[in-house]
């Protein structure tokens, strides 16, 4: 019986194998795929999920492809410190820096046909200025945007400014079409049914890659647009004539899956891979691995309202306290520089001399001489973005260290929105707040301002999260930023003399500043040169230099 | 009791494989409990220290499980967090216990508009996929034991609640409650002399089964990050941890999920003797199997 049985279920099995094998080789015969006409096709792992996709509001992830299919008046690379020409090819300014005159590229065209002008760069600005969210507040000092002919277009500011950095921006200056108020039906360009319609997933831009599927939260595929300017001129930085003909963003939100994908092929690039991992792949001939500075840079702020943080005395105790190198060693398996100051190196207006010494005898010195020789009696809440590993690993070994002089601390991982708003409370009531809060900063205008301002200028509600007030450091920047486009070595001064008070006061200290690579698979050449400090997650898909 | 005891004992000796499962039960229960007291190396088991010159250490007679990013002993901080892992999984498998039984207990014998509002609730719960609806909760009550604890229980007690309530229905018709009925017995007392007690099997045997399924799900809250928070050594979190390191040192994740692994089978095999022993029909059948 038991034999019959196995037998019968034998013949079943080779019966489906047989079947399945016969399918196949129908299969392959019947509906082998057309030969597809050879598309270079390069995907990108993202780390996170997509935001939005409107050109003026955007203030976050969807940088990562905005600056493909949206150009600027102007590029910044700040490893040389000199503009890239974008829709603009050159500039004037007024020796007062108040008057900034534009003349833009005659052979440049939106995607959907219509060129490039004077007005739409005006329309563009002016509907980020209106809108006022994301990075309109650094484009305040714009008086009012003048039409002078269909390609030149002149900017008056209510103070001396740098514009040409502000135009820069990886972050709403991004010129569209002025078609999409037709397109929507709307009734200007503040109209909610513009960014509805850029939401939708179509875009109105004029850069080398035209949106062709938007799905924020799995994948965002762009196209090569045939007609952009850059691909017919000769020598341009940011074109390569092997770009890829389809740029696929697709979002993998964890490093080790990123890492065993691009082993698997399955993706071009890796926008993280682990840090420890990095050895193997730099062996690898298979793989490129490309290492830039960049300007994210991991702070803690200390709650400056709330005893004991009150008191400037521990906070200089705390300073001294953390083991910044080692933290760096294991962090980020070294690929990060220990912080000089909340300036992250490579940056105008950073200096190497505002480090704080890992020295607990002095730390402990400190806390005696600030009253706590016994160490403080209550556990101090230190509150980071729960999932980063980066920032989880940092923690650990400040809690650790903080120990050792007398102050505990409870790491509290939450979620971004939970942090914030927990860290909002500050404002009103300092005591509900946490004591230490932990985030990145990274920067929208590439200058110094953007640090000093949003993290401890009293006006800066949002992300002045330790609660610091001091009209003389706030003087400092206000003048700083003012000099920045006129007299820069002034402006420098200015900005050494803020970050003194700063080091003296703590009320924020700067950890380490990230060192950002990105590892892809051989076939991408130029990675190099399409990676820009100054836009952070970007890969400019129109320098690569993809074989096969 | 001593009587249950010795015949259950002979009863598993009987059998090898659920002897072992009580084996590794009885010596994580007895691990779990003295934890603290056992660690050669304390500050690294609770996280209190580092030591860069000691990271990545794989195992050797000195580490028998390695170390980890920051130059801790893994065997002690495994050994701690199995203390985190037996309080969260007989916490979750209790507060569920009770609520479900009270639920099932109420909703079957009183009945009526209150047991079938409460089965209606019951039913919302069950509805969800657990897991995703005690990440969830997790994820809003904030990170911690406690948080964990409640975040499990609250996708737990549904599934003892419907388990409660169909045995309490098949008891409530048997004939002796009938006939406690007819003597005039209140129903407070044919409820807890007679229901109770002969209801309690079947769930108690479930939650039995249940524990190993409770450290896993604790396991996974940690390892998604909405568990326990650092620097405690929850098995999930070391595992988590371990994981970005998987390509350069694989025993940080290695061993707590080997132990993690071992005990829920451990667990699975107690609680598979459990329910043999506490029923007579599958224990004649199953003597003849194992």
């Amino acid at each position: 019986m038991f034999c019959m049985a196995l037998r019968s279920r034998l013949i079943v099995v080779v019966g489906i194998v047989i079947a399945v094998i016969v399918v196949g080789i129908l299969v392959g015969i019947f509906f082998r795929p057309t030969p597809a006409t050879a598309k270079k096709v390069v995907v990108y792992a993202s780390l996170s999920e997509m935001t939005t996709a409107d050109p003026s509001t955007e203030f976050s992830n969807s940088i990562l492809w905005l600056p493909l299919v949206y150009e600027t008046l102007l590029w910044y690379d700040p490893i040389n410190n000199k503009f890239i020409p974008g829709l603009a090819v050159n500039y004037t300014v007024s020796p007062d820096g108040l008057v900034w005159t534009f003349y833009l590229r005659k052979n440049a065209v939106f995607h959907d046909g219509t060129p490039v002008t004077a007005y739409a760069v005006k329309i563009s600005i002016e509907r980020t200025i209106a809108l006022g969210q994301g990075a309109a507040y650094v484009l305040e000092p714009i008086d009012r945007i003048e039409v002078v002919d269909d390609y030149t277009v002149r900017f008056y500011l209510k103070y001396p400014a740098p514009l040409d950095k502000m135009l820069a921006m990886p972050y709403g200056v991004y010129i569209f079409s002025p078609k999409v108020v037709e397109y929507t039906g709307a009734k200007n360009y503040t109209d909610p049914k513009v960014a509805e319609w850029f939401n939708s997933g179509r875009d109105a831009g004029s850069g080398p890659y035209k949106l062709v599927k938007w799905d924020p939260e799995n994948e965002v595929i762009l196209e090569k647009f045939p007609n952009w300017w850059g691909w017919r001129e000769r020598g341009y930085l940011l074109a390569n004539p092997n770009a890829p003909d389809v740029f696929i963003v697709k979002i993998v939100k964890d490093a080790v899956t990123q890492a065993t994908l691009l082993k698997a092929g399955q993706i071009d690039i890796a926008q993280y891979v682990p840090p420890e991992e990095l050895e193997n792949f730099k062996k690898d001939p298979n793989y490129i691995v490309v290492i830039k500075p960049s300007y994210q840079n991991l702070v803690i702020l200390l709650n400056t309202k709330k005893p004991p943080l009150n008191n400037p005395l521990v906070r200089k105790a705390i300073a001294h306290a953390i083991p910044y190198e080692d933290i760096v060693k294991t962090a980020r398996a070294g690929y990060a520089r220990v912080s000089s100051g909340v300036i992250p190196y490579g940056m105008w207006g950073h200096f190497e001399d505002f480090k704080y010494e890992y020295n607990l005898t002095l730390a402990k010195q400190l806390l005696t001489e600030a009253g706590y020789p016994n160490g403080i009696d209550r556990v101090l809440v230190l509150t980071y973005t729960a999932g980063d590993i980066y920032e989880q690993r940092t923690a650990e070994l400040i809690k650790i260290s903080l120990a050792k002089i007398g102050i505990n601390i409870e790491i509290r991982p939450m979620s971004w929105e939970e942090q914030w708003a927990l860290a909002q409370k500050g404002w009103e009531d300092p005591e509900a707040a946490q004591d230490i809060l932990m985030f990145y900063w990274w920067p929208d205008i590439l200058s110094p301002i953007t640090y000093l301002y949003n993290m401890f200028h009293s006006k800066s509600k949002s992300f002045n999260l330790c609660y610091y007030e001091n009209p003389e450091f706030e003087k400092l920047i206000e003048e700083a930023y003012r000099f920045e486009g006129t007299d820069p070595s002034k402006a420098l001064e200015l900005y050494r003399k803020a970050q003194e008070i700063l080091y003296r006061d703590v009320p924020g200290i700067g950890l380490w500043d990230m060192v950002e690579y990105r590892v892809a698979k051989n076939r991408v050449g130029n990675l190099e040169n399409s990676i820009n400090p100054a836009y952070p997650t970007v890969v400019f898909a129109q320098a690569l230099n993809v074989k096969g | 009791m001593n009587v249950v005891f010795k015949e259950f004992m002979k009863f598993l000796i009987k059998r090898p494989l659920y002897f072992a499962g009580f084996i590794i039960v009885l010596i994580f229960i007895v691990v779990g409990s003295i934890a603290p007291y056992i660690l050669t190396k304390p500050e690294d088991a609770w996280g209190l220290t580092y030591d860069l010159d000691k990271a990545f250490k794989p195992p050797s007679p000195e580490h028998l499980f390695g170390t980890d990013a920051l130059g801790r002993d893994m065997l002690n901080r495994v050994i701690l967090g199995s203390r985190y892992s037996l309080l969260i999984a007989l916490s979750v498998v209790l507060l569920s216990l009770a609520i479900g039984v009270i639920v099932g207990l109420v909703s079957g014998y009183i009945g009526g508009a209150v047991g079938t509002v409460l089965m209606r609730i019951t039913d919302m719960f069950l509805a969800y996929p657990p897991l995703l609806l005690a990440i969830a909760l997790a994820t809003v009550l904030g990170r911690g034991v406690v948080t964990t604890i409640i975040a499990l229980a609250t996708t737990w007690w549904p599934w003892y609640a419907r388990l409660m309530y169909i045995t309490v229905n098949s008891v409530k018709s048997a004939p002796y409650v009938e006939a406690a009925k007819v003597i005039g017995l209140s129903r407070w007392a044919i409820m807890t002399r007679y229901i109770v007690p002969n209801s309690l099997t079947p769930v108690i045997t479930q939650a039995m089964l249940d524990i190993g399924s409770a450290i896993l799900e604790a396991a996974s809250l940690s390892f998604l990050g909405v568990g326990v928070p650092p620097p405690i050594p929850e098995w999930g979190r070391l595992i988590s941890e371990g994981w970005q390191y998987i390509g350069r040192a694989y025993w940080i994740s290695l061993f707590p999920g080997l132990t993690l692994l071992i005990t829920v089978v451990g667990f699975n095999l107690f609680g598979d003797a459990v329910k043999e022993y506490l029923n007579p029909r599958l224990r004649n059948v199953a003597q003849v199997r194992i």
